[in-house]
């Protein structure tokens, strides 16, 4: 395995790129959302084509004409977004596209299973060829997708953001996945926003922007510092801006919630001007309960309160009137509407108040002034959402909810899958809607984003209600990180008597 | 933000506008062979001859653009045919199918009330029970159109001039079912662009999830659009009536949904849902009207204005679909 | 919940006011899936209809009307255009032990599966002919119709005389043709043509257009050929309905359908009115009642051991072939202004 050389003169997405991956190394790819990490993997294993350059694989000139050219050739990639065939086995997933046969008519099932149990055996992972992917988790489904990967005789594995769905545990998992394929002279070229993960397994980092190449370095020359400002191509301020501000009255109480066997006996109080944050593993339930006070889920059991007069909320509808608004976790799935344009978008909750026939001038001029306050980023307010990065559609949706003034404002990951500069942007965001006297109720998987922002902390696991935790005022660090993780994993329980 | 971009995108005004170009194109290359095509009195022919489709069109885009279907059209409106007649049949022939004789106006109110009924079941059925609008309709079409033949055997006819007026009346040598076309296609075009409802759909057909999140209760706002598109058919059955003056059970508007969907399809309708222009569904009326009169005046045989009418689907879909592909 | 409830009752009742609308209207005909007549002292029969308009509706009745007469117990069923029901419906009769089968096929070309589910029991088929006359050669089979090929025949000769009457023997024609490749489409067609040419009449096609046997499909079809101005002497149809869509292509252009004639077929109710009125120049009656009765005497023939043909009061057949004596052919009747009181 030699060094591979990608070049791209000229190209709008790429412009003269370069990279070398050595075999045996973890080699990183930084840059925002947009910045052409992805579009270079692309066109690496032959999903794009790339206009000029050439990548050099073991010696030789190659060029993948598509992604089964590339595996045959041994690069294998993991898409950040997954696409299982989801009512099928996982054996079947597995082999999908090239099953194998025992003649040219018949499928050998069993050599198939077979196979596939020595690989996960091989691997350690803890998957049964049998189970059916819809009934998998996010992290078994990735878990799925690594398997399909090293079952080629591979030299090359591409992973786009692997751990942003998974659980620590599993991402401890992958790390010694990644290792030994590391001890097997096997090159990983790995892409990810998550700077204490990059630091911990890269060998390389190379890093981008707007489509250019800026730099790459050994990891062990490198910080996070130094690696954020390559990104960014300018300092960036502080990432969890947290000011603390006045906290007022108590505006939403539950009591008592409960929807199905998601989670149950959940009571909390939020405060105007307070950001109250929810931790957690992936699972334990923080999304369900926005989801059943924004009216998404059934509540089977339990009250609301909204400053202080009981709520009943069965639809979103129900929610917004009640003057709540969701951040959805799930931005494709239930957030945007990507054939529509960053105005409609805009627009969408709040149609209302524009009248019969529908004011489009007042819409356009809203749509402006939102996006401004939250410097989305686009050509034209005419664009497609869908054609704008994760971080700028994101955006998008905050000016939905801003638009809508809402009293209480629920974010859900509200930073997944986006760069270091729109996070600390939205970060400044949430700070001064808190100073405004709104209250935001938070949910992150991401540990120092939860402590960084959150005036309290609720953590729950497996459904059922942990602790919730203050913010430590007396300078220091805000949180006890370790006393959040206890909690996170029920080994802690303040609300065990309270049963 | 950075500044809106103005200015004249020549490209985008060609692609987005693609169809109304082919029309342009047929339209004068028929005249080159046939200069009879282009006269009044032909393209009066071509619009009063598509006015009933272009009703049904008129509902069936709003099914399609809500990510949906409806399979019903033809088979409603052939109830509603058979029943509007049936009560306008002229006061004193022997022969009535019932004793109920009703003004004119009211006998297309009924049409309309009919198809409303069927259009709310199945938005029903969609929104609620979330069957699939295919296999919905597809029931809505098999149950209208036995509906319709156990209503009557038989061709109603000899219906009261009254009534056959809102189709044959002309006004100004154009037949009034014209102007009720361009009156159900402006309401229509109005809906979609410059009412809630209309963002509504586009929304729920973009991403149901995501409307549902921003506040848009999606069942009412469903059942609403297949009540629309079940008014259209209704609407578009005592119209067919009118026009020929006899409604016959089990010819009437066979296959119309699909030269509906059709149309909204050339118009630009993606099937995905979310993606529709009026004035693109006006133009794929247009086009397979011209179509239709071309090849006859032609002398062309019918199979072949099939064939031509299936290239024209196929090949408007391949377009829009680069059009519409994600660049990324 | 509310909303749930709400829809439910709409349903039920939208489909409770369909039922009774359709036992309302139906009059003498039934609506149900079965009907029978006849007491069954002298055995049972059923009869398979392919499905129930207008006209199979009357042919139904007076098979039954006939059944009854004979003393013979029919039972009717509507295979709903479902060729594969037939197939059931023939079986269970069979196994049922009944006498005969009358079938009015679903699919002509299907004829000799329907043959072989009958087995030795005696099967007439009814209207539609099987697309392989020799189906018929085999001795418990029959068929009982009218010849389509006469049926346009008298369309054509009807013209023929029309136009020598005026002096012209070159015409042109607007044809109006129904579904296409069906049988009656094609056989209509070409009896159309063949009368013309066999009476000396040198005929053009201006257009021939598919109308799908629809009025509005045929009003649609025939209004560019008017307002361009075309030029022709008289307008073909394959039925009724169609020519009746051409009449009001016609009015609606400003032109007066008495102008040219007008042809038809079938002499529905409002195709006879037509003819009476003068808008129309003929049509061709098919005696419905005719084929029905004839059916039954048929079935009650060949369960009797005779030719089916045997003793009928309809026309035999002339043509000599093995299978001729199968079949009982029911005259096309030509309607014109003259005997057109009889048939309204």
């Amino acid at each position: 395995m030699h060094d591979i050389v990608k070049e791209f003169p000229g190209v709008r997405a790429l412009k003269g790129v370069q990279l070398k991956v050595r075999p045996g190394t973890v080699h990183t790819l930084m840059g925002e959302n947009g910045a052409g990490k992805s579009t270079l993997m692309k066109c690496l294993i032959g999903i794009q084509p790339c206009t000029s350059g050439k990548i050099i694989f073991n010696g030789q000139e190659v060029e993948f004409k598509n992604p089964l050219q590339a595996m045959n050739a041994g690069i294998t990639m993991i898409h950040q977004e997954l696409s299982p065939v989801p009512d099928r086995t996982v054996c079947e997933n597995l082999w999908l596209g090239r099953f194998p046969m025992k003649n040219k008519l018949m499928c050998d099932h069993k050599k198939a299973r077979q196979d596939a149990i020595d690989l996960f055996q091989k691997w350690k992972l803890a998957l049964n060829p049998d189970d059916m992917m819809r009934n998998l988790t996010v992290a078994q489904q990735q878990m799925v997708e690594i398997a399909k990967a090293v079952s080629y005789d591979t030299k090359v594995v591409i992973m786009d953001e692997p751990t942003s769905a998974l659980t620590e545990t599993e991402v401890e998992h992958l790390f010694d996945i990644i290792a030994d394929l590391k001890s097997k002279n096997v090159a990983i070229i790995y892409i990810s926003h998550k700077m204490e993960e990059i630091f911990r397994i890269s060998d390389d980092i190379s890093v981008f922007r707007d489509g250019e190449y800026v730099g790459s370095d050994l990891a062990a020359n490198l910080n996070v510092d130094k690696v954020v400002e390559m990104m960014v191509g300018r300092q960036v301020g502080n990432m969890f801006p947290k000011v603390d501000c006045p906290i007022g009255d108590v505006i939403l109480e539950v009591k008592d919630l409960a929807s199905g066997k998601s989670f149950e006996h959940v009571s909390f109080q939020v405060h105007k001007g307070e950001i109250f944050g929810f931790a957690g593993l992936v699972g334990a339930g923080r999304t369900e309960i926005v989801e059943t006070i924004f009216g998404m889920r059934k509540k089977t059991a339990g009250q609301i309160f909204i400053n202080g007069k009981e709520v009943n909320i069965k639809s979103p509808e129900d929610a917004i009137a009640n003057s709540i608004g969701l951040l959805t976790e799930d931005r494709r799935g239930n957030g945007i509407f990507g054939l529509l344009d960053i105005t409609d978008n805009t627009v969408m909750a709040s149609l209302k108040n524009y009248g019969f026939p529908q004011n489009h001038k007042k819409m356009e001029a809203d749509a402006v002034k939102w996006n401004q306050a939250m410097r989305t980023k686009t050509p034209s307010m005419r664009q497609r959402i869908m054609n704008l990065s994760g971080g700028n559609q994101q955006k998008v949706l905050l000016a939905r909810w801003l638009l809508l003034d809402p009293d209480i404002l629920i974010v859900d990951e509200p930073t997944r899958g986006i760069d270091v500069g729109a996070k600390s942007e939205i970060h400044s965001i949430l700070t001064k809607l808190a100073g405004e006297g709104k209250a935001i109720l938070m949910i992150s998987s991401e540990m120092p984003e939860v402590s960084g922002m959150a005036d309290r902390i609720l953590v729950m696991y497996e459904g059922h209600m942990m602790g919730i935790v203050p913010r430590n005022r007396d300078g220091g660090d805000p949180y006890d990180s370790q006393e959040l993780l206890t909690y996170a994993h029920g080994e802690k329980n303040d609300f065990a008597a309270a049963k | 933000m950075e500044a809106t971009k103005k200015g004249f995108d020549i490209k985008k005004f060609m692609s987005d506008n693609a169809m109304w170009f082919v029309l342009i194109v047929l339209a004068i290359a028929l005249t080159a062979v046939r200069p009879a095509f282009f006269t009044v009195a032909n393209l009066t022919t071509l619009v009063s001859s598509e006015s009933v489709k272009g009703i049904i069109t008129c509902g069936v885009c709003w099914c399609i653009l809500s990510a949906g279907i409806d399979l019903g059209p033809g088979a409603v409106a052939a109830l509603s045919a058979v029943v509007s007649a049936s009560l306008a049949q002229q006061a004193d022939l022997p022969t009535r199918l019932i004793g109920l004789h009703l003004p004119a106006i009211l006998c297309i109110v009924v049409a309309m009330i009919i198809g409303g009924i069927v259009g709310i079941i199945c938005g029903w059925l969609v929104a609620c029970t979330h069957i699939h609008p295919f296999i919905a309709t597809l029931g809505s079409q098999l149950i209208c159109r036995a509906l319709a033949k156990m209503y009557s055997t038989s061709p109603v006819s000899n219906l009261d001039q009254s009534f056959r007026n809102f189709a044959v009346y002309k006004v100004a040598g154009i037949p009034m079912v014209v102007f009720i076309f361009l009156i159900v296609f402006i309401i229509s075009w109005f809906m979609m662009t410059q009412c809630r409802f209309g963002k509504n759909i586009f929304a729920i057909g973009g991403n149901r999830q995501a409307a549902r999140v921003a506040g848009i209760n999606v069942e009412k706002n469903l059942i609403l659009t297949y009540m629309w598109c079940g008014l259209m058919a209704g609407l578009a059955g005592a119209m067919l009536a009118a026009r020929t003056g006899s409604a016959d059970p089990s010819t009437n508007g066979l296959q119309y949904e699909f030269d509906a969907i059709a149309a909204a399809t050339i118009g630009g309708t993606s099937q995905t849902g979310g993606i529709c222009k009026m004035s693109g569904v006006l133009s794929g009326i247009l086009i397979l009207g011209i179509i239709n009169n071309g090849l006859v005046l032609l002398g062309a045989n019918d199979n072949l204005t099939q064939v031509i009418k299936g290239l024209i689907i196929v090949v408007s879909v391949v377009v829009d679909m680069r059009k519409n592909a994600v660049r990324t | 919940m509310k909303l749930k409830k709400m829809m439910a009752m709409l349903l039920v009742g939208a489909t409770c006011a369909g039922m009774m609308a359709g036992c309302g209207s139906s009059g003498g005909s039934s609506s149900g899936s079965a009907a029978s007549t006849g007491s069954g002292d002298k055995g049972t029969m059923t009869l398979v209809m392919s499905s129930r308009d207008e006209f199979l509706s009357t042919l139904e009745s007076a098979a039954l009307k006939a059944a009854e007469g004979a003393g013979v117990k029919l039972t009717s069923q509507d295979a709903q255009n479902d060729a594969a029901k037939q197939i059931q419906y023939i079986e269970t009769a069979v196994n049922g032990g009944d006498m005969a089968v009358i079938v009015n096929p679903v699919d002509s070309d299907a004829a000799q599966s329907l043959v072989d589910a009958a087995g030795d029991t005696p099967l007439v088929f009814v209207n539609r002919p099987p697309s392989d006359m020799n189906v018929l050669s085999a001795e418990n089979v029959g068929f009982c119709g009218s010849n389509e090929d006469t049926s346009g025949y008298f369309q054509g000769e009807y013209l023929a005389e029309y136009f020598k009457g005026k002096g012209k023997t070159e015409i042109s024609y607007v044809l109006l043709q129904g579904e296409l490749g069906q049988v009656s489409q094609i056989k209509r067609c070409a009896g159309v043509l063949k009368a013309l040419e066999d009476n000396g009449i040198k005929a053009t096609s201006v257009v021939d257009l598919a109308g799908k046997y629809d009025r509005a499909e045929a009003m649609n079809k025939i209004s560019p050929i008017l307002t361009s101005g075309q030029k022709f002497d008289c307008i073909i149809s394959n039925n009724d309905a169609m020519a009746l869509g051409a009449i009001e292509a016609c009015e609606a252009a400003n032109v007066d359908p008495s102008s040219f004639p007008i042809v038809g077929i079938d002499c529905t109710k409002d195709g006879a009115a037509a003819v009476q009125a003068g808008k129309m120049a003929m049509t061709v009656y098919q005696n419905p009642l005719g084929q029905g009765k004839g059916a039954v005497e048929a079935a009650l023939n060949l369960a009797a051991g005779k030719a089916a043909n045997d003793g009928t009061e309809f026309t035999k057949d002339e043509s000599g072939e093995a299978y001729s004596d199968s079949i009982v052919w029911i005259p096309f009747e030509p309607v014109t202004a003259d005997n057109v009181a009889d048939y309204l």
